[in-house]
Parts: C-alpha cells; structure tokens; sequence
C-alpha cells in the first residue's frame, strides 16, 4: 500500500547500503582512528553529539505527521498500548536474562573468557531493561506506524522509566474502535 | 540477581536524552508544522515529507557507519566474542518483537499500531545502557562491551524487523477481517 508505492532505490537496496555502510564504518574506525575516536568523543553525558543531530534529521519527519490536537485519540489504542507495556516491563527483561544466561552461561561460555561472563550477561540484562530509544521513532515511520501511537508510548516509556511506581493506568478504559489515519 | 535494585540511573544521560531527543525535537517540528500548515491546506507538508524522507534515510545510514567507526578497533580486537553477544540481543529482539505483534494480531489491534507496538517492545535504549554498564563495572568492563554490541545490532535487526512487518501486513489482516467478518450479522 503506502509503504509499497514509496519504495525507491533506496529502499529496495536497503541492506545491501547497510552492510556497505558497516564494513565502511569499520574500515574507517581503523585507519583513520584519531578522526573518529576524536568524534566519538563529541559527547555529553554519554550522548553522542553528533550522532544526536543525524537522529534529529531521522525523526523529524515521523514528528511532522503528529498533531497535537489529535493526541488524545491515542486512548482508542487502549490495547495496543496494554501489549506495548507488557512486552517492555514483563517481558523484555527476563527472556533477556533467560537466553544470556543459556547463551553466554552455556552454550558458548568455552568461547568466552570465564571471568567476564557474569558482566557480560549484567550487560545484556541492562540493555533489555532499558526502554525504546527515539530511534523508534524512525522505524515506526519507515512501517506507516500511527504517529501519535509512537509519541505516546516513547514517551510513557521515558516518564515509567523515571517513575516505575506510576501507576498503569492507561490501559484502562478500553474501546473496541481501531482504525489508521491516512498518510499523514 | 545481579544487585539490579541497587542501580544508580546515570540521571545525566536519562535527562539529556528526554531533552535531546524528544522535547526539542518535538517542538521544532511543531513550529515548522504549524508553519507549514499556516495557510490551511496541506500540500507543503506532503512535500516536505517527500524531501525529508531521503535525507533522513541517508542520515540512518551516516549514523550506522559512525557508530560501527567508533567501535572499529574494538570490533577488530575481540571479533569473536562481538559475534557470540550478538546472537543473544538478535534472538531477543525477534523474540519480543514477534510477541507483540502476535498479541496485538490476537487483541484485533490495528496493523498501524501493532508495528510500533512491535518495535517499540524489541528496541533497546541503548545510551542509556551504555552509560548505565559504564558507570557500573567500568569502560573495560565485558558489561559495556556487551551493550556496545546492542548498539551495534539496533539498526540492521531493526531494519528487517520493518520489513518483516511490512511484508506480513496481509498476514496481519486476516484475523482483522475473519473477526470483523464474524462479528457482522
């Protein structure tokens, strides 16, 4: 539909571009390392600033189809955002402290040096507990997602996380409508 | 289990990424939509949209080979335990990504919100966890490498999970239809 009458060069080599642009980033993380240690090190708090401009040139687009007006409609997603939080608080964490704990415990621990391994599985279990990333933002764009569905749950996602206490009260109130907007 | 209840949230990073990346974004892009939608009719979005969307691709892609840059030594250095982290974080996201677009297809939630259901529930945040494992175990701590490989995989396991959604979309439909189809007289 929509997602298909768009698909331009640039799509439809999408992951060819991709592995290009990995083995290119490598090879330039190699030999020009200064560079781009130098960039790496463009950062505050962690946040790496350059890469935050080009996430700014990525979500913009997604940011430019939400209406404010419109964004209390996101209530009629009711069930959707129920799945969402269920996955993220319930779910994510624990199937990721499972498969690190069969993967990196088990299967491949003779592989892996031993006295790292208890840090690698805490490492995994931190990435799987921290919440979207506003990268989200693109791929729900690039899959015609609802743009307020998104804004809402990225940022619930970001006041839970702060809040872990708050109540989940918006998934109360449930209604049997669903329906996609146009292509804005 | 591993003292997670102990963890200091790096507050600096959770603070700069709201406003970094949501709240100015947001209002930017609030600003220029209210411009460009000044003169009621929305021909000017449609085209901006249209402009953006190569730009902003090819700003995933400049992102991709920056991120894989800054690892580049790493990466070369420990190939092999990068590759065997990765098969865990692959395994979770399709795990969880799947999960939730099987239940939202179960609740008859529609495809337009089941795809970022989905991939909000696989995507990790990865700054977050970066600066969460450094603060933790250290720079050279297996913790931060771990999440490292995290923020490697993000974009290419992400960008075939959208496709997988997009291509499945007739999938999806068809529980929608069968139920709307059964609930009709």
């Amino acid at each position: 539909m929509a997602a298909e009458s768009r698909i331009g060069p640039f799509e439809r080599y999408l992951t060819l571009w991709m592995f290009g642009c990995i083995g290119t980033g490598i090879a330039l993380g190699r030999y020009w390392p200064e560079v781009f240690q130098a960039i790496g090190q463009l950062k505050l708090a962690e946040v790496n600033l350059p890469v935050a401009v080009l996430i700014w040139l990525m979500i913009v687009p997604m940011l430019l189809k939400v209406d404010f007006g419109a964004l209390h409609e996101v209530k009629q997603h009711a069930r959707g955002i129920g799945v969402t939080l269920f996955i993220n608080w319930a779910v994510k964490p624990f199937s990721m402290a499972l498969l690190g704990w069969i993967f990196v415990r088990h299967l491949f621990a003779s592989w892996l040096p031993q006295d790292q391994v208890d840090s690698y599985i805490a490492g995994l279990i931190l990435l799987a507990a921290a919440p979207c990333t506003a990268m989200v933002f693109v791929w729900s764009n690039l899959c015609d997602g609802e743009p307020h569905f998104t804004l809402s749950q990225v940022h619930s996602m970001t006041r839970l996380c702060c809040l872990p206490s708050r109540p989940l009260s918006a998934c109360c109130s449930a209604s049997p409508v669903s329906r996609c907007p146009g292509p804005l | 289990m591993l003292g997670l209840s102990s963890i200091a949230v790096p507050w600096a990073t959770l603070a700069l990424s709201v406003v970094l990346y949501i709240l100015v974004p947001v209002l930017i892009s609030q600003l220029w939509r209210k411009a460009l939608l000044r003169h009621g009719d929305r021909g000017r979005l449609v085209m901006v949209l249209k402009r953006l969307h190569p730009i902003s691709l090819s700003a995933l892609l400049i992102t991709l080979v920056l991120l894989f840059a800054f690892q580049g030594e790493q990466i070369l250095r420990q190939p092999l335990v990068i590759a065997l982290l990765a098969v865990p974080i692959g395994i979770q996201v399709y795990f969880n990504a799947g999960l939730a677009y099987w239940m939202n297809r179960q609740f008859n939630v529609a495809h337009c919100v089941a795809g970022p259901s989905a991939l909000i529930g696989a995507s990790n945040f990865f700054e977050l966890a970066v600066a969460t494992a450094i603060s933790l175990f250290g720079f050279e701590s297996g913790a931060a490498l771990a999440t490292v490989v995290g923020v490697l995989i993000e974009v290419p396991v992400m960008l075939s999970v959208v496709k997988i959604v997009n291509r499945s979309q007739a999938w999806y439909a068809q529980r929608t239809t069968t139920v709307i189809k059964a609930r009709l007289p």
